[in-house]
Formats: structure tokens, sequence, C-alpha cells
């Protein structure tokens, strides 16, 4: 497979397979998870790939803004879809375009150039051998200049020309050639983010129907209790879901940065295990209580220590309900058993 | 150097290129009418006639649908400017090169000879206009458009489609025929009507070019982009020209009719 564009380079990332995933994507005969690295978005500010895009579906592009086909096309038509997709599904979306030309491509220009596109879409600049490394990190040939035969451009950039999907679990498993229509976008971006193709419309029917995504939620502040290294640690909320219908917790982000998974803890095959899971599914009229030895969320790479006493700020984010803010207590192992009761007595009293 | 006009995945330039074939069958188009006048004025024992001025205005109007920048536009790189290329040829250039065509050189295709009995079936009403219909349902199949723009042979086929449809489809309405005096100017108009203005095909080629979810014709959606234009919105003008230009191109031919007949019955 052809895997680069605007210069003709090959290159070996990505296999054609038998794709078992019912995506239309060209599936990766060895998948791999979400590379770690930090460029500079448009305005300036520290782009951490791996943080920021956790638990969504992130779409990475390495390209240039004087890219004459591939480049833009690849934009436009994600661009496309994404307008017509369902406010849940388009949420759970991040596509990043990493400059491969930063000599050119300016912070200025490189934001106005994707903003007309997607305001959304996040433009990343760095030093060319960083860019370099993380792409062949990915398995990437790294870009290189090529002489153009259009007087109009000095030079033009061979680059790889595949869109690389990140899921939900931050592996990649699929990648998008160039020749990816909007028809093949549409089909696979619900399901790349957890809903099926067919759940697309019927999801487009309901964020059409303001009034029934927005449930009647209530949630009590989070109780956190850090580990002996003070950058990780365990967090628990209470969630009441008082709607008619199913909502399901799909991400938590610590708001000042840091990375933060879903787990559960279960003794159902002998010692107690811990396993991440994407969701976390709270029924009709019920009620989330995260608790040790449940669910509960995992906070890792603090930016600072979680000193008890402290506080930060948490965003949850559901399939139907808005994104939410809610603040978080630091409490000592000690303290969380009465933690949880107040927690729980808190919110009894609503 | 090519010779046709076909997608190609290099970016837009407004930098001038030649095709060559163009040029040739632009010029082979109008020596065929000219030697068929000139053979026809012979038969008749007439000296030839100048080529007639529509005529001329129709080879032009065939050589800039075919040529650089319209040809190369609408073979790889708008879908809109594709369409236009189809009302050039099949529905302007056809009817003005059938004016060319003198009483003399259609008397050769009169008789009982095997090219005069095609001739005739196939450019009755009803098969002209199923042949026209069929033509424009066939090339712009998404799966017909897309494999055959890509290739300079698959891009001469379609516009030889499309003018071979054009001529059938204008041959009842332009040409003379004394054999078929029931083909009257109300008619004629009904004929315009039902083969142009509403068309079940090229109206549902146009619904689907303007209301798909997303573009039809992968050759357009992933074609170097042409400024700001997106892939979507070049469909909807596409489709837009299909209904709205067929229809005009109608009703100025309608009306001619329509007024020539009213001249005549005084």
């Amino acid at each position: 497979m052809a895997l680069s564009a605007c210069g003709g380079q090959s290159d070996a990332a990505a296999n054609r397979a038998t794709s078992v995933t019912g995506l239309r994507g060209t599936p990766l005969s060895e998948p791999f998870a979400k590379p770690t690295f930090v460029l500079s978005r448009t305005d300036g500010t520290a782009y951490d790939f791996a943080r920021e895009t956790h638990g969504k579906v992130a779409l990475l592009f390495f390209g240039y803004t004087n890219c004459p086909d591939v480049c833009p096309l690849h934009m436009a038509n994600i661009a496309a879809v994404l307008a017509k997709m369902p406010w849940e599904q388009r949420e759970a979306i991040r596509v990043i375009f990493v400059t491969t030309d930063p000599e050119r491509d300016t912070a200025e220009r490189l934001g106005t150039w994707l903003a007309g596109f997607d305001p959304g879409f996040v433009g990343l600049r760095g030093a060319a051998d960083t860019i370099d490394a993380i792409q062949s990190s990915l398995g990437l040939v790294p870009a290189t200049r090529q002489p153009s035969a259009d007087s109009s451009q000095e030079y033009l950039v061979g680059h790889a020309a595949q869109v690389i999907a990140f899921g939900r679990d931050n592996v990649a498993r699929v990648v998008y050639p160039f020749g990816t229509r909007q028809d093949d976008w549409a089909h696979d971006l619900p399901i790349l983010t957890g809903g099926s193709s067919d759940n697309a419309a019927a999801a487009t029917q309901r964020s059409s129907q303001p009034n029934v995504t927005v449930l009647e939620r209530a949630i009590a502040p989070a109780v956190i209790v850090p580990a002996t290294d003070s950058t990780r640690g365990a967090l628990y909320l209470t969630i009441r879901n008082a709607a008619a219908v199913e909502d399901t917790l799909y991400a938590v982000s610590p708001v000042g940065g840091g990375v933060a998974t879903l787990h559960v803890s279960t003794t159902s095959a002998g010692p107690l295990t811990m396993k991440q899971v994407r969701s976390i599914q709270i029924p009709p009229r019920s009620l989330l209580a995260m608790l040790p030895g449940g669910h509960h969320v995992m906070l890792d790479s603090m930016p600072r220590r979680l000193a008890p006493g402290s506080s930060l700020a948490l965003e949850l984010q559901f399939a139907r309900s808005k994104k939410v803010v809610i603040q978080g207590t630091v409490v000592t192992y000690a303290q969380l058993d009465s933690a949880l009761a107040l927690q729980r007595a808190s919110f009894s009293a609503r | 150097m090519r010779w046709w006009c076909s997608a190609q995945n290099t970016a837009w330039t407004w930098e001038w290129r030649p095709y060559p074939g163009v040029w040739l069958f632009v010029v082979a188009v109008g020596v065929t009418i000219w030697y068929w006048n000139r053979v026809g004025a012979q038969r008749a024992g007439r000296p030839p006639a100048p080529m007639h001025p529509l005529s001329v205005l129709g080879l032009i109007v065939l050589w800039l649908a075919l040529d650089w920048p319209i040809g190369a536009l609408g073979a790889g790189y708008l879908a809109s400017i594709h369409m236009l290329q189809f009302q050039l040829i099949a529905l302007i250039a056809a009817p003005l090169l059938l004016r060319g065509l003198s009483s003399d050189a259609l008397a050769l295709l009169r008789g009982e000879s095997t090219l005069a009995r095609i001739v005739t079936r196939s450019t009755a009403p009803l098969a002209a206009l199923v042949a026209l219909n069929v033509a424009v349902l066939l090339t712009h199949l998404p799966g017909i458009v897309d494999g055959m723009m890509s290739t300079q042979v698959g891009s001469f086929l379609i516009d030889v489609i499309w003018l071979l449809g054009g001529l059938l489809f204008w041959w009842p309405i332009v040409v003379p025929v004394p054999e078929r005096p029931r083909f009257v100017p109300a008619l004629q108009i009904g004929y315009l009507v039902l083969g142009l203005m509403f068309s079940p095909v090229m109206f549902g080629v146009a619904a689907f070019l303007v209301y798909s979810q997303h573009p039809l014709f992968g050759t357009y959606e992933l074609a170097p982009p042409i400024g700001a234009l997106t892939s979507k919105n070049d469909h909807v003008i596409a489709g837009l020209l299909m209904s709205v230009g067929g229809s005009v191109i109608a009703f100025v031919a309608l009306s001619k009719i329509f007024f020539d007949w009213s001249k005549r019955e005084g």
C-alpha cells in the first residue's frame, strides 16, 4: 500500500490485512499504542498528545499547509463528515495535524489554514528533529523536502499520506490512506467512537431532541486517595441518574493536567484484580457509587502532588449528558471511609 | 504529452497544456461535415455550399468543451465543469453541428441502404429520446465516471457518447424529415419538455448530486482542491446545472419552434 504523498515516498508502517474490524480503513497488522509527545499548539501553548486525546478517538496526520492535494483533501473530508455527526460522537473525536514543514507553517498560518476546515482541528508545530522522531516512532518515514515543478512553490514536502486513527482505548488499529472518501469516514467514525454506523442515525435523531439528551443527574464531590508517590491516586464518584434513560460515563479528565482512566476491580476470577474499562454505564433511575473494590478512576501523571486537603477540578464526560466539571477532595487512606460516607450523606441530603 | 483530458492526481495550475487529440477530433468532425455536404452536392449536381455558420459555431463550442481549460477541469477536477461539458457537447454543440448538414447531404441517408435504415430508426423521436437518457444515465453512474475518467481512452469515450447522444436527440428537431410529417411542432415541444425539462433521468441524476449526503463521484471528491469550493458544493452546482441548464436550453429551443410555428400559421 502506498502510504505517502506529495513526493512518492513509501512506508511500511501499515500493511493491508483482511479486515475483521468492520471498518473501511486499512487495518494495521500490528496495532500500536498512542505515542507520548508534546508539541506546540498554534496559540503557543504546549499540547501533550497522549494526555489531551486520552479516551478520545484521535485522528493523527502529518502534513503541511502548502500541500496541494493529500492534506487539504483529508482535512476537508474529515471536516465535512464531522459536521454531520451528532454532538456526542463529534465530541469524542480529536483531529490533530502535525506540520512537517515548520519553517513555512508558522503558528498563525497553520491555525488559519486548519480553521478553514474546522476550528476544532488541532495544529501542532515543533522542531523538525522532534517531528521526524515522532514519525519514526509511529513507523512512518520522516517527511523530506522535494523540488517543486510549480514555480509558485519553493519546494514540496514528501510525507506519509495516511491518517492514523487511535481508538478511545488509545490504541491504533487502523489507518486511512489517501483515497479515503467521506462515505468511508462516515461509516467508520461512529464505530470508532463506540457507536455503530447504524446507531449514528439514531444518535442524530437523539441529538435533534436536546430535551431528551440532557439527563437529570446529580454528582457528589469526588474523593481522591493519593498513592505513595502522590502523582497517582484513586478517585471515587457518586452519580445519580434520575432520568428514564441510561447514560454512560466515558471520560474523566483532570482539568489541570494528568491522565485519568476508568477501572473496575473484581474478585470474580479469584483474587482481586483491576482492569481498565472504556466506560461505565449508569442505568436509568439508579445510583453509581464508586467504592474500593468496585468501579473507580485511576489518576496518573498528575502535574502536582495530590496533597491531602487539596482539591482538584475534574471534567466528566457522558454519552448523553453535557460534560460537567466537579471538584474532588484529596484525603488520606485512613480518611477514605469517612469521606465516602460523607459523600453519600451529602448526596442523600439533596 | 497527453492526447485527451483525463483525471490526474496533480494540483491544478492555470498553465496551458496542449491536447492534440482534441484538435484532431474537432478537425475530423468538421471535415466529416464538409465532405458529407460536398458528396451530397455532387450527387445532386449542385456546387458545394460553404459551411453553415451555426455549424462552425458548433465546432467552436465542441472545441471549447473538450480542450484546456474546460476539458481538463471537467475531466479530473470539478464535477460542475464536467456537467458544463456535457451541456456544451450534447445540448449545444450537437444541434449546431446538425444545422451544418445540407439537404443534399441528408438525402444520402435516405433510401434502402443499411446505413439509411439505421439512421432512420435510431433518429426516430422515441429511440432518440431513450438514447440520450441512457447515455446520460450511463455516463453519470459513479462507478463508470470514476472508472473511465482516470484514463484518456475512458474520458474520450464519455465525450463521444455525449456527442452521439446529443446528435441523436436533436436530429428529430433540427433535421427536416419529410417521411415523418406527424412530428409536428406541438409534439416537438413535448419531446423537448420530456427529454430535457422534465427528464426523469436528468432530474434523478441532478437530485442525487444535490441531495446525496456525500459526494457521488470519487474522481471529483479526491481531486486536488481548487480554491475554497468543497467537493459537496461542487456536486450541488453540477446537479443544479444539469436540471436548470437542460431546462434553459429546452426553453430556448421550444420557444424558437413555437414562434416559427406561429409565423407559419400566420
